[in-house]
């Protein structure tokens, strides 16, 4: 058998250092390690050019270590300095300007705004996206004036106006003009025709309340796009063979849920698969609600803003009735209807039995 | 010897006629490089218990106008060389490779993925019915790559990862390219039904504080029998040809 062992390391670093750093060594499923305080120092050294090794380490794997382990001031300098540093691959560069969006501050938003004109159109794409999950109306300002050719850029683009004009609380004309276009689809898409639902299979919401509400927040690894979630209570989503989970915008609140959707145009909530036993949880799906005199349009996007649901609420004497259809790239012809009063938040799920669209194949080589 | 592999190509790849064995046997598209078996051996191999399985470069365009470098191109090459030789220890061959790319213009939601977009990624695209499919990306933001354990052979499947994801590794030093192979092993692993093991020296790596998430490095290329009885038993595993 092939020995692919590379030689020991003799820099003074701990084994658990540079396991969690090595180029050749992964956690696979979930590689983000959390240091301890003497090799959480050592790691800074090291990406501060202060501290040398003598193994192959890898920067996507120490940039990911560091973020894990510590948000602080600093680990945001030296993400930025990451970020900056044109002798970084393009790739590495990517990565830190992603992580910035888990700190979000002025300063990540400077750091990143300064990056915002990078010529290559991946970083620079990356740098859109992480804009779009932490930036203000600065941010917005800059990605409106961007020019671009890339596909990858525009696309990004339009999603991160969308979520900053979504967040932001600023009545700048542009942003109030990026708010009624919702989503970042056409308005047409939204309202896809009815389908006979005959034979779909029916699955409902159950409310969940308290601790594992916290616990699943506190779980959630990457961005949750600038909102503060609802900690007492989330929606489980059972789709028949995948379990989702909703967060809810802390707005939401038992009460006032009405108001709370209706009070603004806002992204209302996040959805995430539940994960494996003991995993992170990732955010799958963006929820954005947007009211008008009748009622509210609704969309869900993916993360990478591809838009995948869409539909409207109309209010009645009880309070608000909604629907929602597939109206993009998911493989399951699905409905959601639902209800909310101010107490109570009411959702079904309609799932077909054919898939509603074939795959892509790529192309052969 | 020449006919055994004019026999082979036809019957196990479907390739018949003019052929080269690089190309046509191997399934390596992308440049001369060092095979670790023999054709003997690797006609062995292919003709007994094995899978085949179809590789998407995500984001790739002719003449390396995408986000994938000839190197990149070249580094699932290389991991499924040395994946042939970690599974040829349980006796698993890996038969026929399709190459498929995904142009720049229909991946721009997947230059970096996380988990969830892992998910979109499988949902989206897929390859032919009778192979595995693996996604080499440019950037996983919070892992080296993912799976589904024990992965449905129906690419319509909803709910589920229908293939593994990957990332390219860093480097094209020979210890990534060959580390890149283990883990393309680990995560073939798993969908062909494998669990994390508890030995770093297994392909399987390591999960010795049982958190569900397994650490493999350069000394990960170990199967046990066992593991390899488990693999032979999955949906994707054809009988010998
Ligand atoms: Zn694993």
């Amino acid at each position: 058998m092939t020995n692919f062992t590379i030689g020991p390391d003799n820099s003074g670093l701990s084994p658990t250092l540079l396991q969690a750093i090595s180029a050749t060594s992964l956690e696979v499923e979930l590689d983000l390690p959390r240091l301890a305080a003497q090799d959480l120092a050592d790691l800074k050294a090291i990406l501060k050019g202060e501290k040398r090794t003598n193994v192959p380490i890898s920067t996507k794997r120490a940039l990911n270590a560091l973020v894990r382990s510590e948000r602080s001031p600093e680990t945001r300098a030296i993400t930025a300095s990451i970020l900056s540093d044109s002798r970084q691959p393009n790739r590495v560069r990517s990565l830190a300007a992603l992580n910035l969006s888990l700190m979000p501050a002025p300063e990540t938003e400077r750091a990143l705004i300064q990056n915002l004109q990078e010529a290559n159109t991946q970083l620079q794409a990356s740098v859109v996206r992480s804009l779009g999950r932490i930036g203000t109306v600065q941010a917005f300002e800059q990605l409106q004036r961007l020019d671009t050719a890339s596909e990858l850029v525009r696309r990004q683009v339009a999603f991160a106006k969308q979520t900053i004009a979504y967040r932001s609380d600023s009545s700048a004309p542009d942003l109030q003009a990026e708010r009624t276009r919702l989503p970042l689809a056409q308005r047409d898409q939204l309202s896809a025709p009815a389908r006979s639902t005959t034979g779909w299979a029916t699955f409902s919401a159950k409310p969940v309340t308290g601790h594992p509400v916290q616990e699943k927040v506190r779980n959630i690894w990457g961005s949750t796009y600038g909102l503060t979630l609802n900690q007492t209570l989330g929606l489980e989503v059972d789709c028949g063979t995948a379990q989702h989970f909703l967060f809810l915008h802390e707005r939401l609140q038992q009460g006032r849920f009405l108001a709370g959707l209706r009070s603004r145009p806002s992204i209302i909530g996040l959805l995430a698969p539940e994960p494996e036993p003991e995993q992170h949880v990732t955010i799958r799906y963006v929820l954005l609600a947007n009211p008008s005199d009748q009622g509210l349009a609704l969309a869900v996007t993916r993360t990478n803003g591809d838009l995948v649901y869409g539909g409207d609420g109309t209010l009645t004497r009880a309070g608000l009735r909604f629907t929602l259809r597939d109206v993009g790239p998911t493989l399951t012809p699905t409905e959601i209807v639902g209800q909310v009063s101010d107490d109570e938040i009411q959702l079904t799920l309609r799932i077909g039995p054919e898939n509603s669209r074939p795959k892509r194949h790529g192309v052969a080589i | 010897m020449k006919t055994s592999l004019r026999a082979t190509a036809a019957s196990c790849l479907g390739v018949s006629g003019k052929l080269s064995v690089r190309r046509d046997v191997f399934g390596y598209i992308w440049g001369p490089m060092d095979r670790r078996l023999s054709v003997k051996t690797h006609l062995q191999r292919i003709r007994g218990t094995a899978f085949n399985l179809c590789v998407f470069l995500v984001g790739h365009d002719p003449g390396f106008g995408g986000w994938f470098d000839q190197d990149e191109a070249r580094q699932p090459q290389h991991a499924i060389d040395v994946m042939r030789e970690l599974y040829a220890q349980v006796g698993v061959g890996v038969r026929k490779i399709y190459w498929r790319y995904i142009p720049v213009a229909e991946a721009t939601g997947y230059f970096s993925l996380d988990g969830a977009e892992a998910t979109d990624l499988t949902e989206d695209f897929s390859g032919p019915n009778d192979g595995l499919d693996v996604f080499y990306v440019q950037l996983i933001t919070d892992a080296g790559g993912w799976s589904k354990r024990n992965g449905s052979c129906d690419k319509n499947k909803t709910g589920e990862r229908t293939g593994s994801v990957i990332e390219v590794q860093g480097s094209n030093s020979t210890a990534s390219l060959n580390f890149g192979g283990i883990l393309l092993a680990h995560e073939v692993g798993h969908y062909l039904g494998l669990a994390h093991a508890d030995t770093i020296t297994n392909v399987m790596g390591s999960d010795t504080d049982g958190d569900g998430i397994g650490t493999i490095n350069s000394t990960s290329v170990n199967l046990t029998t066992s593991q390899g009885n488990t693999m032979k038993g999955h949906c994707s595993i054809k009988s010998a040809c």
